[in-house]
């Protein structure tokens, strides 16, 4: 078992950096005591470069102090993991050991479970073949119901359909019977309405024949008008031809005479 | 009027023989300037109807006519004048007149409006009888031929009453 894991290591980090932090800040403290003690000690005034050298040298001393501690949470952190590295593999072992265990535990109950399956099984296979057993006389019981029933509704068809039967011909018997009326009514009305339609059109049909009659009877009128006309008009021409032609000069003088006694009256 | 003239106006009945008559004075017109001074009857000596030649000379006569070419010219003009002014009237009958009947006529028109007439005389079949007379505008129908087509009228219209 490998114990340096990424959050191990993430751990061990912070805790190196908590660590150094503290042996810092009591560095510090250590280090303004002293300044502390050596300002109550001593009054005097230092120079300039005194207390330069002085920084200089403080920071020279942490800085070592640093790497020292530096080294030493380095090698704290080697120990620990080898601590760890050797519990790792120990723990590997024992896991080992025990899932070895845990497997030769498990095989045997596999074994146990097994052949409490194929006893499972056996005992199944046995309730199978029962229940097929049982399947197939049900089958044979059902399929002698089904004949059984399908006699029974053939019989009930038939009996329905010798039913339908009677009522299909005691509809047609109706139905021939009310189409018989309905045709005997259709019949009177269509008769009535025949006989209407026929008064009506004697009645067109004569007045029609009495508007013509008038019409011929204008026409020969008009007709025997323009005759009689005619035949005047014939008249009057060969009157008028023969009068003419019978008439003597004597007559024409005389004729002529009487004309100029009339203009004398009305014209002269 | 002169007798002569009157005389000679007599023998005029109808339109035709106004214009004939017309003519002949035209003609003597013309020849009076034609052979100078001479009396007309003579100029005109077988160029003109007797009627004409023969009332000429009873002018000439009673002297009436000279031998001046201009006086012979200017007294027939006068004579056609006259004869122009004589009233018309319009005459249609159904048969050809004889003279004497014309003259009838005239003297029938010289009777009863106191003055000579010329016939406008048209001779049409068609009016059976009687005559149609015009006179200064008014026409009047007195045929037969009227009183057929009035009798048939009548008897149409009286057709058509029933």
């Amino acid at each position: 078992m490998n114990i340096i894991t990424g959050e191990n290591l993430h751990f061990f980090t912070f805790l190196a950096l908590i660590i150094l932090t503290i042996l810092v800040c009591l560095n510090l403290l250590l280090l303004k005591e002293k300044k502390k003690t050596s300002e109550e000690e001593f009054f005097f005034r230092i120079s300039k470069d005194f207390y330069n050298q002085l920084k200089k040298l403080i920071e020279e001393e942490i800085r070592i102090g640093l790497d020292g501690f530096k080294k030493e949470i380095e090698k704290t952190s080697e120990e620990i993991t080898k601590n760890y590295q050797l519990q790792f593999e120990e723990e590997k072992k024992e896991i080992k050991k025990t899932s070895s265990r845990v497997s030769e535990q498990m095989s045997k109950e596999a074994d146990v479970v097994a052949k409490e399956i194929d006893a499972f099984l056996q005992k199944a296979q046995e309730e199978l073949s029962q229940l097929s057993n049982l399947g197939l006389e049900t089958q044979r019981k059902i399929s002698d119901f089904g004949l059984e029933s399908q006699r029974k509704i053939s019989e009930s068809a038939k009996k329905e359909i010798s039913k339908l039967e009677q009522i299909n011909l005691e509809t047609r018997n109706l139905w021939t019977a009310e189409v018989k009326k309905q045709l005997e009514i259709f019949s009177k009305k269509f008769s009535q309405e025949f006989e209407k339609t026929c008064q009506l059109a004697r009645d067109a049909l004569k007045e029609n024949i009495k508007e013509t009659e008038k019409e011929i009877e204008n026409y020969k009128e008009e007709r025997l008008k323009e005759i009689d006309q005619k035949i005047y008009y014939l008249l009057a021409r060969v009157a008028k031809k023969t009068i003419g032609k019978a008439i003597d000069l004597s007559t024409h003088e005389k004729l002529v005479m009487e004309s100029l006694k009339k203009a004398k009256k009305e014209v002269f | 009027m002169e007798k002569p003239l009157e005389e000679f106006t007599e023998k005029i009945n109808t339109k035709e023989e106004l214009i004939f008559y017309l003519e002949g004075l035209s003609q003597a017109q013309q020849a009076a300037f034609r052979e100078g001074r001479a009396l007309l009857s003579e100029k005109l000596k077988g160029k003109i109807s007797k009627e004409l030649k023969n009332f000429f000379e009873k002018m000439e006569e009673k002297g009436m006519l000279s031998k001046n070419p201009e006086q012979q010219y200017s007294f027939l003009e006068k004579i056609k004048k006259y004869l122009l002014s004589l009233p018309e009237v319009k005459l249609e009958i159904a048969f050809s007149p004889s003279n004497d009947f014309l003259k009838n006529i005239s003297l029938w028109f010289k009777e009863e409006l106191g003055q000579k007439v010329i016939l406008d005389l048209t001779v049409n079949p068609k009016i059976v009888g009687g005559a149609i007379i015009e006179y200064q505008g008014n026409w009047r129908d007195y045929s037969l031929a009227r009183e057929i087509d009035k009798l048939i009228n009548d008897k149409l219209s009286h057709y058509e009453r029933f």
